[in-house]
């Protein structure tokens, strides 16, 4: 009996010591909270690296700021000498208020050990125009409907019921949007885009991305240059739009009820579709692939 | 409520009828292209068709409290744009009658045609043979209905098209 | 009584013959299709123009020309001033209050489970950097043309990204996000590093 007594005491201390070993973080953080009032003609600026940025909106007229910088490690030092390594600015300059976050390590100083992110959480106005530029993290936006433009490498963006000017620029990161309405241009790369309940104006340039666009009765305009993606395009009314395709060396498949009159040029390898519903007013959809199939359907 | 391009006709007209300018721009966008289109094939001129667009509009947006909803918004605007686009190209004289027509009125199509060589064919006709040709086949409309906007008899606005179709057929040739 | 003649015109409606649509008109109808079929197919394909931006700003100078515009009275004006002074004053002290902001620190412990996933994303790159080599051969000597070679572009850039990744890594921390994302980059590479040796191979 004792012996088995012996043998529990050693087995939980050997747990106890890899746990204290490997399995706690430290974790120390930052935060900084800070308001502006907001009037018509203020836009919001983010500068962000490393950063989770999430934005929501509210009916005050403020501008409502609250940054958190993380450190994690082993030793909470170790983390804390870190965290201040991360370093920010909050300006206000004439109508345009700028937010930024970086890392600065003073030259001889040992780089920094600890994992470091920094996560932005704004409450603003929903007519406030909003750009972010933003590396290595994410961003979450809703609910705003003036200008919205993103500048993006490596990080994932999920939006939701935005309205007005969209303008985004992404590499390496992929693009979730739900119910965007309005003029919205997308140049991205190596990301992979999806567009639920698409609203109004779309034009989009993209390569090496998976991108699917569910397409709703308001839709206006899509333009789509696509190259080595394949694309999806669902609509429950497919017969609504009007079509100008282009896919070079790639499938085309749509359903049977669109009455495509298919254009093979074998020679070249691409393949035209024109069709007009017969309405005076119709959304076009305009689409051009190279290297990369296009699906058409519900 | 901001106004945006995926909003109701009924939204937008209510708008347009309190003047909010951002209403009426999201109705102008939502026809421009299809008004300036028809513009331009009516007067077969970009300068033209611009200056109809402006004044149709403005047409429009004075006028909006007179639409009655007995036909869709987008045919109302149709007909004040080609109203506009007929009262800025010269008159012509539609003379033919329609004892001039061959008993057979259609013109046959046997091969396939290239729609940009048409739309340059069109675009060719003279001027009252595009008008009845355009309003007709590609907008629609019915040959009293082009008799009313153009101020001519049926019979004229049939003898009309059978020519501009004739004149077509001529310009695009035989199948080879 | 009424309800009798009703039922009674019911009957006579439902015993109305059925005419038949005489033949010809289908072959009428065909043979106008057969005519103008062409035309009509080539018309629904006309071009669509797109409207000179210009022209809005045209449609609204005119539009406010029509509209009214209320002014102040000149009295108005100085009322105005010292109000606007007196409110910016204002604004600007509570803006200066208010963007002092507060700063605050926290604590605390997270329980991390630890994987077996090795941190090998280097081990490979003998390997890449041989094809690499071979690839630039292949394209001096072999492609047919410049779309042989786009692969070499391609992994170039795939090549940027992962130092760019690794930088990152160095400077904020290899946290599971980072990780994920470099092995994305590390799928892409190993994918155009096979489609380079079979383009080598295939030539």
């Amino acid at each position: 009996m004792k012996f088995r007594i012996f043998l529990c005491f050693c087995f939980w201390s050997i747990l106890h010591w890899g746990f204290a070993q490997n399995g706690t973080m430290q974790v120390v953080t930052k935060r900084i909270d800070k308001t502006f009032s907001y009037r018509d003609g203020y836009s919001l600026n983010i500068e962000g690296e490393r950063a989770e940025v999430r934005v929501e909106t509210w009916s005050k007229p403020e501008i409502k700021i609250q940054i958190v910088f993380t450190a994690k490690h082993s030793k909470k030092e170790q983390a804390e000498k870190d965290l201040e390594k991360m370093r920010y600015i909050t300006n206000k300059e004439k109508n345009k208020i700028y937010l930024r976050n970086y890392l600065e390590v003073p030259e001889g100083s040992p780089e920094p050990q600890s994992q470091l992110v920094a996560t932005y959480v704004i409450t603003m106005p929903g007519e406030c125009p909003l750009y972010i530029k933003n590396n290595y993290g994410l961003i979450d936006a809703k609910d705003l409907m003036s200008s919205l433009k993103l500048n993006t490498r490596f990080s994932r963006i999920g939006l939701e019921n935005i309205i007005g000017d969209i303008d985004i620029n992404t590499s390496f990161g992929d693009l979730f949007a739900d119910n965007l309405d309005g003029n919205t241009k997308i140049v991205s790369r190596r990301s992979d885009i999806t567009l639920k309940h698409m609203r109004g104006r779309y034009d989009i340039n993209a390569q090496y991305g998976i991108l699917n666009f569910f397409a709703t009765e308001q839709l206006r305009d899509f333009n789509l240059k696509a190259d080595k993606s394949n694309v999806f395009i669902h609509t429950l009314q497919p017969g609504a739009f009007s079509y100008n395709l282009s896919v070079q060396n790639g499938r085309v498949d749509y359903p049977n009820e669109l009455k495509f009159k298919l254009l093979d040029m074998k020679d070249t390898g691409i393949k035209k579709i024109t069709f007009k519903p017969n309405k005076e007013y119709y959304p076009n959809v305009t689409i051009s692939i190279t290297f990369g199939d296009l699906f058409i359907g519900k | 409520m901001p106004y945006t391009i995926s909003m109701t006709e009924a939204d937008l007209i209510q708008g347009c009828l309190e003047q909010n300018r951002l209403a009426q721009k999201t109705l102008y966008e939502r026809y421009k292209n299809a008004m300036y289109t028809v513009a331009y094939r009516v007067t077969g001129d970009y300068d033209l068709a611009e200056d109809v667009l402006q004044d149709a509009f403005i047409k429009v947006f004075r006028h909006l409290s007179g639409f009655r909803q007995e036909s869709t918004l987008g045919a109302w605007i149709k007909t004040i744009v080609v109203r506009t686009a007929l009262s800025k190209i010269k008159k012509e004289q539609y003379t033919a009658s329609l004892d001039q027509i061959p008993p057979d009125t259609s013109i046959s199509w046997s091969h396939r045609l290239d729609a940009e060589y048409l739309e340059k064919a069109i675009l060719a006709l003279p001027t009252g043979y595009r008008t009845v040709f355009v309003l007709i086949e590609v907008e629609g409309y019915g040959h009293q209905e082009v008799a009313d906007l153009l101020g001519i008899t049926v019979g004229t606005s049939k003898s009309q098209l059978f020519y501009a179709k004739k004149r077509l057929r001529e310009t695009l040739g035989k199948p080879e | 009584m009424e309800s009798l003649n009703e039922k009674n015109l019911k009957d006579a409606l439902r015993q109305l013959p059925q005419h038949q649509a005489p033949e010809f008109i289908w072959d009428h109808i065909e043979q106008h299709l057969e005519r103008e079929g062409y035309l009509h197919q080539a018309i629904a394909e006309l071009p669509i123009y797109t409207a000179p931006d210009a022209i809005w700003g045209r449609i609204e100078a005119e539009l406010a020309k029509g509209g009214k515009i209320r002014r102040l009275a000149t009295w108005g004006w100085s009322v105005a001033a010292g109000v606007a002074i007196v409110v910016t004053a204002a604004l600007g002290l509570y803006q200066w209050n208010q963007t002092q902001g507060q700063v605050s620190y926290a604590y605390s412990e997270e329980k991390v489970t630890p994987t077996n996933s090795p941190r090998d994303w280097d081990d490979a790159e003998a390997d890449v950097q041989e094809v690499q080599m071979l690839f630039a051969n292949f394209c001096k000597y072999q492609a047919q043309n410049e779309e042989d070679c786009a692969l070499e572009n391609e992994l170039k850039e795939l090549n940027a990204a992962k130092a760019e990744l690794k930088d990152v890594m160095a400077r904020y921390g290899e946290d599971p996000d980072l990780i994920r994302e470099l092995s994305q980059v590390e799928q892409d590479r190993s994918r155009v590093v096979k489609a380079m040796v079979e383009k080598i191979q295939t030539s």
